[in-house]
């Protein structure tokens, strides 16, 4: 946002876009950055509270549109996608972000994660990755490494954990990107851009969960066991570049992928954030209005309901 | 959230058959208590009247709807003589206008005597809400205060009443024939083709014939069912399926059972002459139950 922007009057404050409920997350809970960065980041775009849905799944992390005073759907486990898919198609002048924990989206939501990648519907996708099925008292989740063993974990895990942004890749997301719960900086700056993106931007965040992941806490992503940070910041790379130029080039588009794949598999003592992939492609909303003219001037739900008399094609028929 | 389902009639053993094998997962379509409507049309005009209804239902009762069509009627040719679109109206339902931006004071889950808070749509400047799939607050917010709860117990189940009282007898059930008949056929969805041509032939047995059509599932209409079945003199159930379910229904609903069954589960729709043969034959042998199948 350029500075003239940033320093115009707002009309509306921050605050609006909290509400009054009590927040019940742990005390040090991760989400508390996320919670805050999704406000601070529809503040700054000034989107008035009343265009955004916020649509979550369940878990600990489902709970976040109760403290975002915008409109508020707090679904079922591992729907959050398909309800916010619904929801940007019957409307499509609103901004949709869809919320909700690593269980949620790469478990049960697993097959709706990876459809939803190939629908580019304009809308954002945020997930809260703390390794563990918060809400259910920490068993591990589809984002936990082989070998892991958590606090409420009675042995490791021997499973291996999924790449969120690799299945992404795969999946066709036209904007992907990590960030860390507790940079809120970086985050607001993540969301904005995820916000902006036209087509469905996949944001992924590495969260703390201090109650049940008493491996992945601020102290390991601060890198405190090995003298230096274990998040690096992709933008930190001048030649780091996520867009690109050409989405009719095929080799473009491979190359830059493999990049961020390269970038999504540094593990262990390395953790990428920032913003992977980027590439702009037609939505699905746009590719609806080119077959449904009026949607172009006219969100759906304003569209008349018109009752067709089928009466002539009855006679038609006889 | 409003939502209609048309539930095709699938089944792990025959998905490309036809059955009645689903109306008690209809009525029973997932965890908890909770209010649904179910209907299930009995020829192609029912089935178009039903669907168009049940576009109205969720939007008016915020609930979701079943349409349990039939497998056969979904994929069968038939003739009809037009339908009258004349009487049908769209109905969304109470919709809430927010008398100002800030919508101040507008509660998404308000507690209603008949049930039913009006809605505002996402987008709307001052009908933000906030729902949620968790038991919650006139706001929309999660709770599991026990008064609450209760409270909002009563108002979905309320609904459901509402519906019991708005939805016209017409749709919910029909006795066709005479008032009162030596004989009453019990049965429900797809089988009325059938079993409307094989009176004739078994009024030929000397007996009057008359045959209730139910078709509102859910809320079910008990009181005026019983009254029918207490006006009986000998009632057969006939059922595309193993188990009888709408006799367990109407079991449940009025604590009356049919005198006797007439069943096919061979995974093919009833022909005219399986109901005349599987009614003569459970009337003629006095059997409880009989299976009909024309391989
Ligand atoms: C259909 C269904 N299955 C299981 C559950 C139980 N459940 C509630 S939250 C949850 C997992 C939460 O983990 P995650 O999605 O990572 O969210 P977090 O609490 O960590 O934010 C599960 C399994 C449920 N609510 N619904
Ligand atoms: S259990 Fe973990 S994720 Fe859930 S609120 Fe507590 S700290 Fe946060
Ligand atoms: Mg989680």
């Amino acid at each position: 946002m350029p500075e003239s922007a940033a320093a115009a009057p707002k009309k509306f404050a921050l605050q609006q876009y909290k509400t009054e409920v009590h927040v019940d997350w742990c005390p040090g809970c991760g989400d508390f950055g996320i919670l805050s960065s999704i406000q601070q980041a529809l503040f700054q775009l000034q989107i008035p509270p009343y265009r955004v849905a916020m649509i979550s799944g369940i878990g600990c992390s489902g709970k976040t549109p109760h403290y975002i005073d915008t409109y508020g759907l707090h679904t079922l486990h591992g729907r959050a996608l398909p309800v916010a898919t619904g929801a940007k198609l019957a409307n499509n002048q609103l901004t949709v972000v869809a919320v909700g924990g690593d269980g949620d989206g790469y478990g049960i939501g697993a097959g709706y994660f990876v459809n939803s990648g190939r629908r580019n519907v304009d809308m954002t996708y945020i997930v809260f990755n703390n390794g563990v099925y918060g809400l259910t008292k920490g068993q591990a989740s589809p984002t936990l490494a082989k070998g892991l063993k958590t606090k409420s974990m009675p042995e490791a895990s021997i499973q291996e954990g999924v790449n969120p942004i690799a299945l992404a890749l795969g999946a066709g997301y036209t904007w992907i990107g990590r960030g860390y719960a507790l940079d809120v900086k970086t985050l607001v700056s993540l969301m904005v851009q995820a916000i902006n993106h036209k087509g469905t931007s996949f944001l992924d965040v590495f969260q703390t969960c201090p109650v049940y992941n008493d491996l992945r806490t601020k102290e390991w992503y601060a890198g405190e066991d090995i003298g230096r940070a274990r998040i690096r910041k992709l933008d930190a790379d001048p030649e780091w570049d996520p867009v690109v130029k050409d989405p009719s080039s095929i080799d473009e588009v491979v190359e830059k992928k493999g990049l961020a794949l390269r970038a999504s598999y540094e593990t262990g003592d390395s953790l990428a954030v920032g913003v992977f992939y980027s590439i702009a492609l037609p939505t699905y909303d746009e590719q609806l209005a080119v077959k449904v003219p009026a949607l172009k001037d006219h969100p759906l739900v304003d569209l008349p309901l018109y009752q067709r008399d089928v009466g002539p094609l009855f006679a038609e028929l006889a | 959230m409003p939502r209609t389902w048309a539930s095709g009639l699938r089944h792990p053993g025959l998905p490309t058959r036809t059955e009645q094998a689903d109306l008690q997962f209809a009525l029973h379509p997932a965890h908890g208590d909770f209010p649904h409507i179910v209907v299930a049309p009995g020829d192609i005009d029912e089935a178009f009247m039903d669907s168009f209804e049940s576009f109205n239902w969720a939007d008016r009762y915020q609930m979701p709807v079943v349409v349990l069509l039939e497998k056969f009627l979904a994929s069968s040719m038939f003739t009809n003589d037009g339908i009258d679109m004349s009487a049908l109206k769209i109905d969304r339902g109470l919709i809430h206008q927010p008398v100002d931006a800030d919508g101040d004071g507008y509660r998404r889950h308000a507690l209603t005597a008949d049930g039913i808070s009006p809605r505002t749509l996402p987008g709307m400047p001052g009908g933000i809400f906030s729902t949620t799939s968790d038991e919650h607050d006139p706001e929309g917010h999660i709770t599991e205060g026990i008064e609450n709860r209760i409270a909002m117990m009563r108002k979905r189940m309320a609904k459901l009443e509402t519906a019991a009282r708005e939805i016209p007898a017409s749709s919910k059930f029909t006795l066709h024939g005479p008032r009162q008949a030596d004989l009453t056929l019990v049965a429900w969805g797809a089988t009325k083709g059938a079993i409307l041509d094989a009176m004739g032939e078994l009024e030929n047995d000397g007996r009057t014939v008359n045959y209730l059509q139910i078709r509102l599932m859910r809320p079910f209409p008990a009181n005026a069912v019983a009254a029918i079945l207490r006006n009986a003199r000998l009632t057969v159930l006939i059922e595309n399926n193993y188990s009888a379910q709408l006799g367990a229904l109407i079991s449940e609903q009025t604590a009356m059972a049919l005198d006797h069954h007439v069943l096919k589960y061979d995974g093919r729709p009833f022909s005219r002459n399986e109901i005349v043969e599987g009614v003569r034959s459970a009337l003629s042998e006095q059997k409880k139950e009989v299976m009909v199948s024309h391989a």
